[in-house]
């Protein structure tokens, strides 16, 4: 598909968005596929394809329609502007008689492949029309009035980073070091030996306090992204990297990415135009055991006994949860503590049953819900509060 | 037989001919899109208006099963997916003809113990014949939303995971339709992965087509009986009569052999049309005789 073309798509469903229409997270990319799946690319098979794949309510089908007039100028080639919100678009009167050009649209099928419209398939990665789409899935499927707001780098976010932070710089690591919670037997007995039996002050030791630092694993699947405010998502990713220490962010759904570069700017928007340019794909099924075996198989080092390993996921695996299981408990061996953000936690009526879950369930220390910046806030108060526990569970399960 | 994957408009459009559906341009390209993408059809519209009807014609049109899974509230996952015949396990470790615990010859837990529910027949039977089926899960929006969420997980991997066999899926998935009347809304995550397509109520022209082609009614007389539903569709009825209303009064009308529609006859049928008995109260004489002139208008002007 030609850029010109590709531009345009977004654009129309950006504008639809605008316009109060409930275009799905991945429209503008099914709508891509769509055309190139068409053998006759005139006016009206152009609009049957395009309803069909950015439209998913009756109510819309008006404010569909008066825009898809403005696409098609715009797709022939003249510089038709879309309306405000009232649905009424503009057309330039250099475009006048565009609109109405016959003809046919050129699409290069190899080109709508997964991957090809700039990363529209997520619905998320844009600042603009992407993340507006990706904040109108709600946390149990159904649908509810949420945020419209683009990535901006929230305060609300970067505070409850900040308080997530220091919740787990503060727990205690695996390591001793001296200190007054428990005798340290073992120095007590050497320094015994050393000094022929004479008695000494006795040693005491306590768990080592270290900077908050690890490794960050983020689904960013369907399913997960259904239900996770994209916003927050990116704010956590950005704060997290510049707060913590030396900790790289993982992207995976069926796959692994390493995306810490993308986060290495100054503000959560860069970073959403960062992953855009490099076409991170999301909203693809899940594969959480694959991934990590991944990471086991290409860079163990990765994950030390001082790191807490951060994993937002819902846990619905698409994989064997055999290799699932296997992953999380070395995972678990290796870090110095596994924490467990599942978007879906956040609706009080879920329970740990997919068997992805429940495969992870025993090698992780504390599961929280985070499906935006407040379930954050709260995971950090009862981080800080408590240590990592599994409570989000036992509450779900009680 | 044409492949689905093959497909084209023309094709899809030669078998909606053969099936005497008569469908809109957008219905064809939408239909033309499901088949070629592998996306599963989301249709809504009102009762009567031929959601149901689309898929039957797809498979009937190309030569394939249609796999049909009506939906109600309660649907559960052993309804949709599959169940054991314990009766039959039973009966054959009784027998010790099977073993529970495998380690003779026959588990009860093999294939012959199983009983297919659509979802699971559907893609069992997938990878048979020259074109997958095409499975029709009816009346979504009547399910709850538990089965919503089963839902989105099928049609995500069109593989279902039988513990003690193993992992069902299609190489060739199903051509999935759904439809909805609007009771409730669907979530957006199950929307997000099909093609959507909106059935309005027909014009005047296309309905005549319809009932022409579907029944043995005078030509005249059709054009008179599409004219009053047309006309009462603008009434606000509590449930407005839709196609399969309109087929089922031309083939009351064809069976009493009415070459004529007046008044008294349609007073007399009109329980063919109209299923609320508020709606058959709101529509009297005046009403019956307005909606006669306002049809023979339409059938002057057309």
């Amino acid at each position: 598909m030609d850029d010109h073309l590709r531009r345009e798509l977004v654009r129309f469903a950006a504008a639809l968005r605008e316009g109060g229409v409930a275009v799905p997270g991945d429209g503008a990319l099914a709508a891509a596929d769509a055309l190139a799946a068409l053998d006759d690319r005139g006016r009206e098979g152009v609009r049957a394809a395009l309803r069909a794949t950015l439209c998913t309510r009756p109510a819309d089908e008006g404010a569909f329609d008066s825009r898809f007039e403005t696409f098609w100028a715009r797709v022939r080639g003249g510089d038709a502007t879309y309306g405000g919100d009232d649905g009424i678009p503009t057309l330039d009167t250099g475009a006048e008689g565009a609109a109405d050009a016959p003809g046919q649209m050129i699409v290069d099928e190899a080109a709508a492949a997964p991957g090809g419209a700039s990363g529209e398939r997520a619905g998320g990665v844009g600042p603009s029309e992407s993340e507006r789409a990706g904040s109108q899935y709600s946390a149990d499927g159904a649908s509810e009035p949420v945020s419209l707001g683009g990535v901006r780098g929230d305060d609300a976010i970067d505070d409850a980073v900040a308080t997530f932070t220091e919740a787990v710089a503060s727990l205690p690591g695996r390591r001793w070091e001296g200190g007054d919670d428990t005798p340290d037997v073992r120095r007590a007995l050497r320094r015994g030996v050393a000094t022929g039996g004479v008695p000494l002050p006795l040693p005491e030791r306590e768990r080592e306090r270290t900077a908050a630092r690890g490794i960050v694993f983020v689904d960013v699947s369907g399913s997960v992204l259904d239900r996770l405010d994209r916003d927050a998502l990116l704010g956590f990713c950005h704060a997290v990297r510049k707060r913590w220490r030396r900790t790289p962010i993982y992207f995976f759904d069926t796959a692994l990415r390493d995306v810490s570069g993308a986060f290495d700017v100054p503000a959560p928007a860069a970073a959403a135009e960062v992953l855009e340019a490099t076409r991170v794909e999301w909203g693809g099924g899940t594969r959480i055991g694959d991934a990590l075996a991944a990471l086991h198989r290409e860079h163990p080092e990765r994950v030390g006994r001082r790191d807490t390993v951060v994993v937002v996921s819902d846990g619905i695996e698409r994989g064997g949860t055999d290799v699932l299981r296997e992953q999380a408990a070395w995972l678990s061996r290796r870090a110095g503590r596994v924490l467990w953000l599942n978007p879906l936690a956040a609706d009080e009526r879920w329970t740990p049953s997919a068997p992805g879950m429940r495969a992870v369930l025993p090698f992780v220390d504390g599961l929280y819900a985070f499906a935006d910046a407040a379930d954050l806030a709260d995971a950090a108060d009862d981080l800080a509060l408590r240590g990592p526990t599994l409570r989000a569970v036992e509450g779900a399960e009680a | 037989m044409t492949a689905f994957a093959d497909a084209t408009e023309a094709d899809v459009r030669a078998a909606f001919d053969e099936q005497d559906y008569v469908a809109g341009d957008d219905v064809v390209t939408t239909a033309l899109l499901a088949l070629r993408l592998g996306k599963p059809l989301l249709v809504e519209g009102a009762p009567g208006a031929g959601k149901t009807e689309l898929a039957k014609t797809l498979a009937r049109g190309f030569g394939t099963d249609l796999v049909r899974l009506q939906c109600y509230e309660g649907l559960s996952a052993e309804n949709a997916l599959y169940e054991w015949n314990y009766t039959k396990q039973l009966l054959a470790v009784e027998g010790e003809d099977a073993s529970v615990d495998g380690n003779g010859d026959h588990s009860v837990f093999d294939e012959e113990f199983l009983l297919e529910r659509p979802l699971l027949r559907a893609l069992a039977d997938a990878d048979d014949g020259e074109n997958p089926p095409v499975l029709l899960i009816d009346e979504v929006d009547r399910a709850d939303e538990a089965f919503e969420a089963l839902l989105l997980e099928v049609l995500s991997d069109f593989q279902i995971s039988v513990p003690e066999l193993g992992t069902v899926s299609a190489e060739r998935p199903p051509i999935v339709v759904l439809t909805s009347n609007r009771t409730r809304a669907l979530s957006d995550a199950l929307k997000r992965r099909c093609l959507y397509l909106h059935v309005e109520p027909p014009s005047f022209e296309r309905e005549l087509e319809i009932v022409e082609r579907k029944s043995a009614l005078d030509t005249d007389v059709a054009a008179e009986v599409c004219g009053v539903v047309q006309a009462l569709r603008e009434r606000a009825l509590r449930k407005r009569p839709g196609v399969a209303e309109t087929l089922d009064w031309a083939d009351a009308l064809a069976a009493l052999g009415s070459e004529t529609l007046d008044a008294t006859t349609v007073e007399r049928t009109l329980g063919c049309l109209l299923k609320d008995a508020t709606d058959v109260e709101e529509i009297d004489a005046d009403a019956i005789e307005s909606a006669l002139a306002d049809a023979r208008a339409e059938t002057r002007t057309a």
